[in-house]
């Protein structure tokens, strides 16, 4: 008839729950109507979770009520008695109530081995899904991904992704072998958004209006940008594409939003679409910004940008990201030569224009295929997902081998209740089934666990990513089979060791011994406990090196302080300033500024940190550069920089008032070129290029951050206003709430001057840092999770063995020994196995040290603090899984125990 | 009447068997839980609460014919059995006895 009696997947849990043939089938038939009514009703997936709720509430009333009446239904416990003992299902009902029954007399043990179950898997596949989504998958909406190619300029000893935006027109036009070129400004522009009578800052990109075609991603609601949007700027008039994010953030997911004015900056922008939902470029190591806006129409925004926009052929202020998208079956290496090709008729073309900048042709101009990474990072990343894969296996091995020790200590404490078994006559297959069903029993329940936080943690992990992800995250599929298969297999393997031992032991030997006495395998339990802490200090200080090291990987010194930093620039050449008025107007707006409440100070500077570059060659007479010269960055920067951007000054002094104005010859240079230019001297009253070495400034991060600090000097900003340069304020509160405020300085002084890329220097760095920070973080959390389930596994194993000595200790005290003594005794032999296993365990780190040195950063793998640290913690864990057990015991009434047997 | 208690989800469930008629089982009764007294309920509860009914014999069963959307399987109707419904009627009376007490 219809397809509503179709059997949906699931059933096979039935079988596991039901004992009875018949019941089954009237299960199966009312599970399989329901099935059908839920899917008319409610369609295919609600019908789904429904059911597999359902089968699990089943499962949970099914075990209540073995537990309380023996049986599992009514109508079953006549059919079993019918059949009389010794069916399957009969011994299955009594294998899993006499499970449930010994899991619940350990409560203890059972509740470390499920959170262990439970943490491993539920952990490990949140995070790892996360980072996978993020690092290793397809960006979400963008059309075969596999055909875009980055350029990057490629110079002898570095690679730079960005251009300048003439230099995109000539690529875009002329290279007729792309199925199109794109740019954009990934580091992106906060602005003021006016939308009705709300006004907010957002970021925003200026994006080629092929963005979107080449990327092949349709919007989501309205359209992408049309190339006549990309002209003149507002022309037609001016556009912005939402993301989705925002949309729904901001304007409430309104479509009717589509057609409508949006205000940027004060310029009136027409909102003409919505991103896909989930949408985030193609680089995950940039955050997405929330409004999109043609490269030329930034200029309505930002008049900074006209001059950006302006510059000639070849200008090294490169601020642009070039992707392209090879033609459909055209290879790689083809594309690659033809763009050499290219570049070099672009170098004829602005010969000229190289002749004059000696430097300029030394880069040559490369494809890459990993578009989703700025190529400093790209080697960063392999490394770190190198070290991600370790930490994790390391994880999952922890719980494993908690898991198994866990197993055989229940299996020590078990002897005597297998041997009579086997003694009244249980046969080897039907021990082993029932041990077989226990392991199940806890695995299961700790796989469902495990499945649920698995769930939560992956919600936890992406709330702490600055992303959108496209219709939520779900757990990864294979990395939670793979936990789930290692932790539970692992579970039933050693499950399974009690049997085992009846195959070369003689079991009814083990009834000899003194009930419950001191078990027989005490030396076994020994072995367990100073094998556990030593395995886990191995694995748990390798976790925290890798840890440690991926944070040291990411968190480098940046050498200057961010917080408490506004900056924003100004274009004072734009405005029709020559040097003179321009020194005047910047001394009165840093007078005002100094001026403003909760003003610190403020300073003015060329270059901003991680906001494109500046250099030149520099020789120095009597160095080894007189000749050959050295690439340096150059920045110039106002009185008092130093002091403000917190880089110390090791030498000499920084710059004050007096360097300012024309013919001033003072230079700061930073640390490395000292030691480069001079080294072993000092520096101070050295000239390099003519000018007089001041002082001497630490380090400090300008162009990418873990790249190798680049050489740096330093001249006083006051001799140049010919292009732009940004006021660096020093705000004695949050800076964010300073942006508005700080403006109208500005706009008092000159209200035709134009201020723009208002933002503070920790949204800079941020921007800069955002990915990486975040996977180290979840490191991180990776190496807690695995000191934790460490420190659980150790509490469990040794709360249970000691327990096992109840009977010990209760003639002991029967025959007079005191609670203190008994105590004490406890204490003392659990805290020698731990300390053997201490040191079982650092020599075991030592040794394997020199192993994991090559995948190591920033940290020895002999590191003395990790050493020091986890295994005092392990120690602590193991003074505490003592101590609680020993004073229970020690308050046992010593005729309660004795009576036990 | 054996002195059995009858706890609240069973009275709703036994009530629930009596308004299916002859049509009742778990799936029936789910529905009828839902719609009447506002109460989702999982049918392994369901399944367990018809047990105890049966087990105190104030519901019986007989499985019925196969039907197709059903996949063919055969379905456990449930009855309401003459103790039953006066355990419900015993139940009630207290329930009554008490309200006009307190009104």
């Amino acid at each position: 008839m219809n397809q509503g009696g179709k059997r949906p997947f699931g059933f096979f849990l039935l079988r596991r729950v039901v004992l009875d043939q018949d019941e089954l089938v009237e299960l199966e038939g009312d599970f399989t109507e329901y099935f059908a009514i839920r899917r008319k009703e409610h369609g295919v997936l609600s019908a789904y979770l429904r059911l597999w709720t359902e089968l699990l509430a089943l499962m949970f009333w099914r075990t209540l009520t073995f537990i309380r009446n023996g049986q599992g239904s009514a109508s079953m416990s006549l059919k079993t008695k019918k059949r009389g003992a010794g069916n399957a299902l009969g011994e299955f009902v009594s294998d899993v109530r006499f499970g449930i029954r010994t899991l619940v007399h350990a409560p203890g043990l059972t509740i470390v081995s499920l959170v262990i179950l439970a943490v491993a898997i539920g952990g490990n596949t949140a995070i790892f899904s996360v980072i996978n989504s993020v690092f290793l998958e397809k960006p979400p909406h963008v059309g075969t991904p596999s055909e875009l190619v980055v350029m990057n300029r490629v110079f002898p000893d570095r690679v730079r992704p960005s251009f300048g935006y003439p230099d995109y027109q000539y690529y875009r036009d002329e290279a007729d072998f792309l199925d199109g070129l794109l740019a954009y400004d990934g580091d992106g522009t906060t602005v003021s958004v006016g939308f009705g009578d709300r006004v907010q800052t957002a970021s925003l990109w200026g994006v080629s209006v092929n963005f979107f075609d080449v990327l092949n991603v349709s919007a989501g609601v309205g359209r992408t940008f049309v190339s006549e949007e990309g002209g003149v700027p507002g022309v037609p008039h001016l556009v912005t594409v939402l993301s989705h994010g925002f949309w729904s953030r901001q304007l409430g997911g309104d479509s009717s939003v589509i057609g409508s004015q949006i205000s940027l900056n004060g310029s009136s922008f027409e909102i003409v679409g919505v991103t896909p939902s989930g949408f985030r470029g193609i680089n995950p190591v940039e955050t997405p910004p929330d409004l999109f806006v043609p490269i030329t129409s930034v200029v309505g925004v930002d008049p900074g940008f006209d001059e950006m926009l302006r510059r000639s052929h070849g200008d090294i202020t490169t601020w642009l990201r070039v992707v392209g998208r090879l033609k459909p079956g055209m290879e790689f290496e083809s594309a690659a030569a033809q763009m050499d090709v290219l570049h070099e008729r672009w170098r004829l073309e602005y010969a000229s224009w190289i002749e004059s900048v000696s430097w300029a042709d030394s880069w040559d101009v490369g494809l890459s295929r990993d578009y989703r990474l700025k190529p400093s990072q790209a080697a960063e990343l392999d490394r770190l997902l190198t070290l991600l894969a370790v930490v994790v296996s390391v994880v999952l091995v922890i719980a494993c081998a908690n898991i198994a020790i866990l197993m055989l200590a229940r299996a020590v404490g078990r002897r005597r209740e297998i041997g009579v078994r086997a003694a009244l006559g249980a046969s080897r297959t039907r021990l082993l089934r029932q041990l077989l069903t226990e392991s199940l029993l806890l695995s299961v329940a700790g796989g469902i666990l495990g499945l649920g936080l698995s769930r939560l943690g992956v919600d936890l992990a992406v709330s702490l990513f600055p992303y959108e992800f496209a219709g939520g995250l779900s757990p990864d599929v294979t990395v939670l089979a793979f936990a789930i298969i290692a932790s539970v297999g692992s579970a039933v393997l050693f499950g399974l060791a009690p049997a085992v031992q009846l195959t070369n032991r003689n079991v009814v030997g083990s009834l000899g011994r003194t009930p419950g006495g001191p078990p027989r395998g005490a030396s076994l339990q020994n072995i367990l406990v100073v094998g556990q802490v030593a395995l886990s200090i191995i694995l748990v200080s390798g976790a925290a090196l890798f840890a440690q090291s991926l944070q040291r990987a990411r968190s480098v010194d940046l050498g200057f302080d961010p917080d408490f930093k506004v900056l924003f620039t100004v274009n004072l050449y734009r405005h029709g300033y020559d040097d003179d008025r321009g020194r005047v107007f910047v001394n009165e707006v840093l007078e005002a500024l100094r001026a403003h409440p909760g003003v610190d100070g403020a300073t003015t500077t060329r270059m901003v940190p991680f906001r494109g570059s500046r250099g030149g060659t520099v020789t120095a007479a009597g160095t080894a550069y007189e000749e050959s010269g050295l690439d340096v960055g150059n920045n110039r920067v106002g009185p008092d920089y130093f002091e403000i951007m917190g880089i110390p000054i090791l030498s000499g002094r920084g710059f004050d008032r007096t360097d300012a104005g024309p013919g001033a010859s003072s230079v700061v240079v930073n640390r490395r070129l000292a030691e480069a230019l001079w080294p072993g001297e000092n520096a101070i009253g050295r000239t390099v290029e003519g000018l007089e070495v001041v002082g001497v400034a630490a380090n400090a991060s300008y162009y990418e951050i873990a790249e190798e600090l680049p050489y740096q000097i330093y001249t006083a900003q006051l001799e140049d206003h010919g292009n732009a340069f940004t006021f660096v304020v020093h705000t004695g509160g949050q800076a964010s709430t300073f942006l508005g405020s700080l403006q109208e300085v500005i706009q008092k002084q000159d209200g035709d001057v134009a201020v723009y890329r208002v933002t503070t220097l920790r949204d800079v760095v941020s921007a800069e840092t955002a990915g990486f920070r975040v996977v180290a973080t979840l490191v991180g959390m990776f190496a807690f999770v695995a000191l934790f389930l460490a420190a659980v596994g150790l509490y469990g194993v040794q709360s249970f063995l000691v327990s096992q000595h109840n009977r010990e200790i209760g003639v002991r005290m029967a025959l007079g020994a005191l609670r203190e003594q008994v105590a004490r005794g406890i204490m003392r032999s659990g805290l020698v196995k731990a300390v053997i296993g201490v040191f079982l365990g650092l020599a075991g780190s030592l040794m394997l040290g020199s192993f994991v040195q090559g995948m190591l950063f920033g940290v020895e793998p002999r590191d003395p603090a990790t050493l020091a640290v986890v295994p005092l913690i392990l120690i602590a864990v193991a003074v505490f899984a003592n101590l609680v057990p020993a004073l229970r015991a020690s308050r046992v009434d010593p005729a309660t125990v004795l009576r036990e047997e | 009447m054996k002195g059995e208690k009858l706890g609240e989800f069973e009275e709703l469930v036994l009530l629930a068997v009596r308004k299916g008629a002859e049509e009742a089982n778990g799936i029936v009764i789910q529905r009828i839980l839902g719609e009447e007294a506002e109460r989702s309920v999982s049918l392994g509860a369901i399944y367990a609460a018809l047990d105890r009914l049966a087990r105190k014999r104030y519901v019986e069963s007989w499985l019925g014919e196969p039907t197709a959307i059903r996949g063919g399987k055969r379905k456990r109707h449930y009855q309401v059995t003459q103790p039953g419904v006066d355990a419900l009627r015993a139940t009630r009376a207290v329930r009554d006895k008490l309200w006009a007490a307190v009104q």
